[in-house]
């Protein structure tokens, strides 16, 4: 944008804009000005290279900020082409931080600043999806050689570690920061099943008191938002395809049963599987008339769109986010074109539960950075998660005490007198 | 753009969110396809005192679709202008916003007036009587409404109480305004509310929908209700329950529910917890005592819907939608399905006002007349129900 064109004014206010809703995310992140900013105080990423590639608004604008206050040269890239925010990129780039990523892009131009992302060489990546580092390893092969660590935010990415891993294609050591209990079980439950009930909600201006709700798979996300829909008022079913998981999902009082059973009466059917094509040409042919689709995983396509247009008649775009496809009588209403509809079509995770999931990332990359490990898949250390966890209910003004010595468990005095027989 | 085409867009835009409510309110349609036949309303001029929203604009278009001429008038803060033009391409006049539109409004001399809190029929009775020779009766849908026309002498005309009537206690104030309005603070703030402190003062049916959703998404909920069944009944609904001077140190989010004008004291805000969420979803900002928030030491706007009070004695509330009601201000309003069955007692009440001559006053809703739409709307969802009319 031309910075002493016309449009100065339009440009300044919407630096303005990305500014505010960044001090929005300062104001409630007192683990991340905490904890961590306290960790990276000791200079160690000072001048090091670090690519964040999560979905580009205010919480990652702010992680990005975190990094680079401690010295770190940040290279900051959207994780998906639809939830790139405009004032939250120009914020940045105010500061002087090089963003790779414009808003309202398509996967085109998002496989372009990857790309870009990837030629300014980074030494560390904090990834979603693994997007980033895939199409390194696929297509920059020199720079992926040099590539010094990862560390991923969700579940699908960590599944794509472990493949690299197992197939002997990992040279580096990656960190799943998913895997770290202060991230899946507050960002995955809470965080994407407070939001994905909210931008359903928000976008179609219906009732959750009353409706049937299909959620397809029960993972950390599924549950979230099954417990959610439940507890406001909704009759909810269940398909997941690994059996401990659906007896779970029985347990916890949901329907459960095949995806094409349980869609049928469904007014409100939400993806959250992690894999592709959750919803497909089965499930569409039995759908409801004024059914809404979401997607609450991190593929654009758990819900096939691309069927779902073969099938139909006729495409509508609705109001705001919403697409209708005519199939027959039917009418089948996509949110958000498919994509992850809590960021795409909502605001993105409650700023809290991000400052849980940007500390796992921000002291997993000083992990990265301070510590010799060998290359593979590695859980942040306990002690690490343990601290983050204490940092957020301390920032609460709760303090917990560690067991006295009577309340320990007598296994050790067991195992001196097995040692001495 | 020039001003004209900027219109069309927005009228396309509310044409848009006007469809969508439409395809989800099976018991509008049906009232309307009724009215349309009998012909009840043609050539008789109506005129619709609600907050205007999609939902609202369907209960006109179907008043105009049965041959009434409509009027609208939108008297809430934030009114949807891609609404009002839709409304305006349909040739619908629509004002909007302060007393000189209400004004204007009265002057159209309607035959029936749907009315929210008595703003037109308390104006009209008192001040505008000439304005009155034409009505012939009027609804009231809310609390405060109803409060203020038991107030007057000598109304003229039949007023039915849609509050009163149990599908707007039960299910538009407690899951409807709940809802929304939980949801909305959300939506704005991109805040958690899971283990926050909620702090519900009133909890009438539209408190009891609050603090039950926000509940259910993870908050620990305190009530302050002054009334003692009313909060023997927040007890049991397992909420703790207090009076507000001892809750309002610690709560993060405070929402007023009450409808009680000046509930909330210049005391109580500065007693609040540095950096708690100030949210009005009752009677807006009657409830919140404005006068001494407005002399803060310094407010700036911090972020769409939120507003930043640095009181005098140095701590910083943060105010929502300016204290208007949330779910409103904010939000899209009530749930569409909810909507559904109020818009369809308003037509109801319509039928029943012109078919039955009606002793001038306030008057119930026909009991029947209800358990039929309820029964309705459970049939066309296909929930058998065993019901003796």
């Amino acid at each position: 944008m031309n910075p002493v064109g016309h449009n100065t004014n339009a440009h300044a206010e919407l630096v303005k804009e990305g500014i505010d809703r960044i001090n929005w995310v300062d104001r409630h992140s007192p683990v991340l000005n905490g904890l961590v900013r306290t960790a990276m105080r000791d200079g160690s990423l000072e001048g090091v290279k670090i690519a964040v590639v999560v979905h580009l608004e205010a919480k990652t604008a702010f992680l990005a900020s975190i990094l680079a206050d401690a010295g770190a040269d940040v290279i900051a890239a959207g994780s998906n082409p639809l939830t790139t925010n405009g004032s939250v990129v120009e914020a940045l780039r105010d500061r002087g931080m090089i963003v790779v990523s414009e808003p309202d892009g398509n996967h085109e131009s998002w496989e372009k600043e990857l790309l870009a992302a990837a030629d300014l060489e980074p030494e560390y990546i904090i990834d979603d999806g693994a997007e980033l580092t895939m199409r390194i390893g696929m297509h920059r092969p020199e720079i992926f050689k040099k590539l010094k660590g990862v560390s991923e935010e969700t579940t699908t990415g960590t599944a794509r570690l472990y493949a690299m891993e197992a197939a002997g294609l990992l040279p580096f050591p990656a960190l799943t920061a998913n895997d770290a209990r202060c991230k899946h079980l507050f960002d995955n439950r809470y965080g994407t099943g407070q939001t994905t009930v909210q931008a359903v909600l928000r976008l179609t201006n219906r009732k959750m008191a009353g409706a049937k709700v299909a959620i397809i798979g029960y993972g950390y996300v599924g549950r979230g938002i099954a417990e959610y829909a439940k507890k406001l008022g909704a009759q909810v079913f269940v398909a997941e395809t690994d059996p401990v998981r659906a007896l779970e999902a029985h347990f916890d009082g949901m329907f459960v049963g095949k995806s094409t059973d349980i869609v049928r009466d469904a007014s409100i059917v939400i993806t959250a599987t992690g894999g592709m094509r959750a919803l497909g040409r089965p499930e569409f042919e039995v759908l409801k008339h004024d059914a809404v689709l979401a997607n609450a995983g991190h593929h654009d396509l758990e819900v096939d769109v691309d069927t779902l247009a073969e099938m139909a008649a006729n495409v509508i775009e609705n109001r705001a986010q919403i697409s209708t496809y005519e199939l027959g009588k039917r009418a089948i209403h996509v949110l958000s074109g498919g994509a992850l509809v809590n960021i795409a079509g909502g605001s993105g995770h409650p700023v809290e539960i991000m400052d849980l999931t940007f500390a796992v990332q921000g002291l997993g990359a000083h992990h990265l950075v301070n510590t010799d490990l060998k290359p593979g898949v590695h859980v942040l250390p306990k002690h690490v998660d343990d601290q983050i966890a204490a940092a957020k209910l301390s920032s609460m003004g709760i303090h917990l005490e560690p067991p006295r010595p009577e309340q320990e468990d007598d296994f050790k005095d067991w195992l001196t007198g097995i040692q001495s027989t | 753009m020039s001003l004209s085409a900027h219109n069309s867009t927005l009228a396309q835009e509310g044409r848009q969110k006007i469809q969508w409510a439409s395809a989800s309110m099976p018991m509008l349609n049906d009232a309307s396809l009724r009215l349309k036949n009998s012909a009840a309303v043609n050539g008789l001029k109506v005129g619709v005192c609600l907050p205007l929203d999609a939902k609202v604009a369907n209960l006109a278009l179907a008043l105009a679709a049965s041959g009434a001429h409509v009027s609208c008038c939108s008297l809430v803060q934030g009114a949807d202008i891609s609404i009002v033009q839709a409304l305006h391409s349909n040739d619908i006049p629509v004002f909007v916003g302060a007393d000189a539109a209400l004004d204007e409004f009265i002057a159209l001399k309607h035959n029936f007036i749907l009315d929210h809190d008595a703003r037109c029929l308390t104006l009209a009775h008192l001040k505008r009587s000439e304005f009155m020779e034409q009505l012939t009766g009027a609804t009231e849908i809310t609390k405060t409404g109803i409060d203020r026309l038991s107030g007057l002498n000598n109304i003229s005309v039949p007023i039915v109480d849609l509050h009163s009537t149990r599908i707007n206690q039960l299910i538009n104030n407690t899951t409807g305004t709940g809802q929304s309005a939980v949801m909305a603070i959300l939506d704005i703030t991109n805040l958690q509310i899971a283990g926050r402190r909620a702090l519900v003062i009133g909890y009438g049916r539209v408190g009891k929908g609050i603090a039950a959703h926000a509940a259910a998404m993870g908050a620990r909920v305190t009530v302050a209700e002054s009334e003692p069944v009313k909060a023997l009944d927040a007890h049991y609904d397992g909420h703790s329950v207090s009076t507000i001077e001892n809750a309002i140190t610690d709560a993060e989010l405070v929402f007023t529910a009450s409808g009680v004008h000046g509930v909330l004291k210049a005391e109580h805000i500065d007693a609040m917890r540095p950096g708690a969420i100030l949210c009005a979803s009752g009677h807006g900002q009657a409830e919140l005592p404005m006068e001494h928030l407005l002399q803060a030491v310094h407010i700036e706007s911090v972020r769409a819907h939120v507003t930043n009070y640095q009181l005098a004695n140095g701590k910083n509330i943060l105010l929502i939608a300016d204290g208007h009601n949330v779910n409103i201000t904010a939000g899209e309003g009530s749930p569409i399905e909810v909507a559904d069955k109020l818009m369809a007692l308003q037509i109801i009440a319509l039928e029943h006002l012109l078919s039955n001559a009606q002793v001038a006053g306030l008057c119930n809703f026909p009991e029947n007349a209800e358990n039929q739409l309820a029964l309705s709307y459970l049939n066309h969802i296909g929930a058998n129900v065993a019901a003796n009319l």
